[in-house]
């Protein structure tokens, strides 16, 4: 039927070669039989036989396009627009080209000029919303989508690219301020409908998975995912989220292999070198998690969070500027990182600049709060009788954040029991707060009852406090739960060496054994 | 709860813990002694020299036991090593004293007991024994005071009695009576303290007299 058309044509142009419409008709027909350079030189012909021809005007341009002669085509839109003002099929693939020559706004107007004439046209509300990337179009992104589901339920793109904006929710408020305007729901509905329109398309499958990691349903995830690299097994991104799940599962091999598949199937993945070396940064298997995190570096200078870790790792290095330079770009690039701060000031005091290091953790306390263990570490460090306030200060402070800090009870009991102090006049005083210091190393037994240094100093301050049997036992407590402590064996010998103790605390466990040879015979 | 209440049991714990562990080694060492088993004591601080280096309160501790035991070269050899490492050391300074006493030398033991004054003057045990030191005729003015501030730290009878028998002598031998006015007014103060009483009647018989011709 074809042939014999594409005969007729041919022997209608013998007859009459001016026959525009049979040299378009001929060229609609390769068209459709893809044979584009043919179809061009049909339409060249209709055009030129008839100067006022806007269909077969529409047509050259559109495999000008095709062929990327975008300057040709555009001459020819424009030619068939001003034959025909209403010719939508002009209009729209004039803004496809538009798009092309990347002059947005213009494309966008053409969208809407199309559905100012046709206002059923749907692909025209899909590639305008595809247009408005802005935040500030948010919501007039997500209507043109929607009316272009509205007018075509099947549109699959629409559904798919109305979910992605959905899950992204990057929006803005009247008055410019950022907002999020995320509805995983809706967007779970309109990727659902993608994979209903087409279930061979492996990216709803991804999306949705990502969906339910935000939501923590690990296990319904890594079932989406599984069906995503079923379909597309090169799929980087699914790779990628399938290595975050088994990562979060502590399952390292499956990470790990992940990680790795997600690099292969695309290189320029600055996101999966960093978690595959912050991965085997936990492994401790530093040289591979060194060199991982160096190409995520490179791939993006600005994650803080590999320059971090990349710190971290360094500060085994013997010259410690090399560590520093890291944990310096971490903050540069984000100055409210309180973990480098925290790293940077472990790492200044291990070079063993002090002052340094306490400015560190000034700065991680600045940053975050209620950061419990920067006050601690900061009250630690702050070890001269000039500091004695600000020490006692900041170990509180941290115990306020963290009831249960055993080692900060540790070592306010410690602080309180020297008494060390610095008078206004600069004198040096002595005031052991002796209650308060018990009072701590005792709350450090009772969070830990293994702290066998806190059983140790309290076994000190009741040796001091002559409560020589309670200071027996619990220097005993000490060195049953570490044997190896050669200060409390130590200590032990020097209280048994005091004549008083030594009576007092034979008196107390000779009354013991009594009590239990008597409870024994009674059992009896 | 099973136990041991021998300190000389923790000790050799903390050693085989640590055998570093300096003050479980000095505490062990001096119970060795207390026991008679001072070549245990000996060789424990040895073997804690010859890994740690000289420390100078063991050197001090060696150098104290051979003073004890008669071994003087011995002694002044680990003390005055112990006093190359710490020169200011009350210890070793005092140990040196105590060695230099035993050999009859006044003057250099007098000389420690000074290197100590000079960093620490509270020190009851410095001014006693110096005033023990000081037997000559002319050192009399110089013991009477030391006694005097012995006698304002430690309030012992003993010091008391040395303390009016020095004023005593320094009257009796002021024969230009330049002086004994002003040792008249200090003996009176002493005279009512209670614990005159206790010297012996003679004593006591000679102050009255000495203050009361000084009276008229």
């Amino acid at each position: 039927m074809e042939k014999d058309i594409e005969k007729l044509l041919e022997r209608a142009i013998e007859l009459n070669p001016k026959l525009a419409n049979a040299h378009y008709k001929l060229g609609v027909l390769h068209q459709s039989r893809e044979e584009f350079d043919t179809s061009i030189s049909y339409f060249e012909q209709a055009v030129h036989l008839d100067s006022s021809f806007s269909e077969a005007e529409c047509e050259l341009a559109i495999e000008l396009k095709r062929q990327k002669k975008f300057e040709e085509a555009r001459d020819h839109f424009l030619n068939a627009l001003e034959i025909n003002p209403n010719f939508v099929k002009a209009y729209f693939n004039y803004a496809l080209l538009l798009i092309d020559l990347n002059d947005i706004e213009e494309a966008k107007n053409n969208f809407d000029k199309v559905a100012e004439i046709d206002q059923n046209y749907a692909p025209a509300y899909y590639y305008k919303a595809r247009l408005l990337t802005n935040p500030d179009d948010f919501e007039e992104a997500r209507k043109n989508y929607e009316t272009a589901i509205d007018i075509n339920e099947g549109f699959i793109e629409a559904h798919y690219y109305l979910a992605k904006l959905l899950l992204g929710g990057l929006a803005t408020n009247n008055d410019g301020s950022k907002v999020d305007k995320k509805d995983p729901i809706s967007s779970k509905m309109h990727f659902n409908k993608a994979l209903e329109l087409d279930p061979s398309d492996p990216k709803p499958y991804y999306n949705l998975a990502k969906i339910l990691f935000e939501e923590k349903s690990l296990k319904e995830a890594k079932i989406l995912l599984s069906k995503a690299l079923e379909l597309m097994p090169s799929y980087s991104k699914a790779h990628y989220l399938c290595a975050r799940i088994y990562d979060l599962e502590d399952n390292y091999e499956k990470s790990s292999f992940h990680y790795n598949q997600s690099i292969s199937c695309h290189n320029n993945n600055p996101n999966a070198l960093f978690f595959l070396g912050k991965l085997q940064f936990n492994r401790n298997d530093l040289e591979e998690a060194e060199k991982n995190l160096r190409l995520s570096i490179k791939l993006d200078s600005q994650n803080a969070n590999s320059h971090y870790y990349l710190a971290k790792i360094l500060t085994k290095d013997k010259d410690s500027s090399l560590a520093k330079k890291h944990f310096y770009k971490a903050l540069e690039i984000n100055p409210e990182f309180a973990n480098a701060y925290f790293d940077l000031a472990f790492h200044s005091e291990n070079s063993g600049d002090i002052n340094e290091a306490k400015i560190h953790f000034q700065k991680a306390t600045d940053v975050e709060q209620n950061f419990a263990e920067a006050y601690f570490n900061l009250a630690r460090l702050s070890s001269t009788p000039a500091e004695y306030e600000l020490a006692e200060r900041n170990f509180e402070t941290a115990l306020e954040i963290k009831e249960d800090f055993d080692e900060c009870h540790y070592f306010l009991g410690k602080l309180l029991s020297k008494g060390q102090r610095m008078n206004k006049d600069g004198t040096l005083v002595i005031r052991p707060e002796i209650e308060r210091a018990v009072k701590h190393f005792r709350e450090a037994i009772r969070i830990n009852p293994d702290s066998y240094k806190s059983h140790y100093r309290l076994g000190l301050l009741l040796a001091e406090q002559e409560y020589f049997t309670k200071a027996f036992d619990s220097l005993q407590k000490s060195i049953k739960i570490n044997p190896d402590f050669a200060d409390a064996h130590y200590q032990l010998a020097v209280l048994l060496m005091n004549q008083k103790a030594l009576k007092e605390i034979m008196k107390a466990k000779k009354a013991i054994h009594l009590g239990k040879a008597k409870s024994n015979k009674a059992k009896n | 709860m099973c136990f041991s209440i021998d300190p000389a049991y923790y000790l050799d714990r903390a050693i085989d813990i640590n055998p570093d562990h300096f003050s479980a080694t000095l505490l062990r060492a001096e119970i060795l002694i207390d026991q008679g088993c001072a070549t245990a004591a000996i060789s424990l601080i040895n073997t804690y020299l010859s890994k740690n280096g000289d420390q100078p309160e063991l050197l001090n501790f060696l150098a104290n036991h051979y003073l004890t035991e008669g071994r003087i070269e011995e002694a002044e050899s680990y003390n005055n090593k112990a006093l190359i490492k710490k020169p200011r050391s009350y210890e070793s300074l005092y140990t040196g004293f105590l060695i230099k006493k035993t050999q009859g030398d006044k003057f250099s033991a007098i000389h420690f007991l000074e290197r100590i004054m000079r960093d620490d003057d509270h020190s009851f045990d410095v001014y006693w024994q110096m005033s023990q030191l000081l037997d000559e005729p002319e050192e009399l003015t110089k013991k009477v005071t030391l006694l005097e501030i012995a006698f304002s730290m430690n309030a012992r009878g003993e010091i008391f009695m040395q303390l009016i028998n020095g004023y005593l002598d320094l009257i009796a031998s002021d024969h230009s009576k330049q002086n004994s006015t002003t040792y008249c007014v200090q003996l009176s103060e002493y005279i009512s303290n209670p614990q005159f009483k206790d010297l012996p009647k003679s004593t006591q018989q000679r102050a009255y007299s000495l203050t009361a011709v000084l009276k008229k």
